[in-house]
């Protein structure tokens, strides 16, 4: 991915940005994913929201941290799960679209994400002598990490709205801390049960401005 | 479920069939109790506690089998549920002879054959 960014680096918007002020973002933008808040109101067993900063911190290369929470509750044909905890990614974007002169982005990126959570599950036994016990196990203090790769699209909107899309791969799981109950569904990541994972937000994003930026002109 | 072949003491590779009175869990419940002819038991395990005792009464005698092991639930979907796994079964005590209680399989998924083999 890094090395398909290369080649564009000779168009960079700020080529020979020398002065002490390079590394200091244009911009930051805030935003939240919409299809987290529609579906805690539109399905019955998720809560959640999720608020996403971007800054560019270096030419066409983006830091990325989102921060959300995430709370299931499944009712289950012997009991019910639910899950709760808040999550956090950190990463880079590359945008390939660094002339437009809408600051609209197209990029790829990558992310590390972390959870701490609390999950448990009440449920009835169905094994002889024991049909009928009702069993309770839980993961009070559970961690997990993960890998993504995103790609995604901003747009600007009007003045200092942009829309956003952003999908991602999510991969190499790894659970921390469930001893007695392997977690069904983690906050940021999703079910366990497969080895990656998929997640899509549709994000609105406001855009601060930090220092003066000339604005990008020419072709991409 | 805990799987228990009767095998041949004498030959420890062959079933035998034995006359069992009862095999129950103390204030439980009865797996077997009418002088069932069985080569293979199967037993369930206390999903409570992390040990279960067994008492086999045969030929006027009785003996006792204390098994513990480890309990993991785990979520299948919403549809299927939650389900309890056991593992590293192992054998906390027995009234046994020594090395007549045999475990062969410290994990009791439905797919495995044999846990536990008692030569009489």
């Amino acid at each position: 991915m890094l090395t398909l960014a290369l080649p564009l680096c000779a168009q960079d918007r700020i080529p020979d940005d020398s002065s002490r002020y390079r590394f200091l973002p244009t911009q930051i933008r805030i935003g939240t994913d919409l299809l987290a808040i529609g579906k805690g109101i539109y399905t019955d067993y998720f809560k959640g929201w999720e608020i996403n900063v971007d800054a560019d911190v270096y030419r066409r290369y983006y830091a990325t941290v989102d921060y959300g929470s995430w709370s299931t509750n499944y009712q289950m044909n012997n009991g019910i799960y639910a899950s709760d905890g808040r999550y956090f990614r950190v990463g880079v974007d590359i945008n390939f679209l660094l002339k437009d002169p809408e600051r609209n982005m197209f990029f790829v990126g990558v992310r590390r994400g972390h959870t701490n959570y609390r999950d448990y599950t009440d449920y009835s036994y169905t094994n002889p002598p024991f049909s009928g016990v009702q069993l309770h196990a839980e993961n009070s203090n559970a961690r997990a990490n993960w890998n993504e790769l995103t790609a995604g699209l901003r747009v600007r909107v009007w003045k200092f709205i942009w829309l956003g899309a952003t999908g991602r791969i999510k991969f190499r799981y790894s659970g921390k801390g469930q001893i007695d109950l392997v977690s069904y569904d983690v906050p940021g990541y999703g079910k366990t049960f497969k080895t990656s994972w998929y997640g899509i937000n549709y994000q609105i994003f406001f855009r601060i401005p930090v220092r003066e930026d000339p604005k990008p002109t020419g072709s991409f | 479920m805990v799987k228990i072949n009767i095998l041949d003491l004498a030959t420890p590779t062959q079933a035998k069939d034995m006359v069992f009175d009862s095999v129950f869990i103390p204030d439980q419940g009865y797996f077997y109790n009418n002088k069932d002819t069985v080569s293979q038991i199967f037993v369930a395990i206390d999903p409570r506690t992390t040990e279960t005792e067994y008492v086999f009464q045969y030929q006027e005698r009785s003996d006792t089998l204390v098994l513990s092991y480890s309990n993991q639930t785990i979520v299948l979907s919403p549809d299927c549920g939650s389900y309890l796994y056991q593992t590293d079964l192992a054998i906390k005590h027995s009234t046994f002879s020594s090395n007549q209680v045999v475990i062969k399989e410290q994990s009791l998924q439905t797919g495995v054959a044999v846990n536990i083999e008692i030569l009489f």
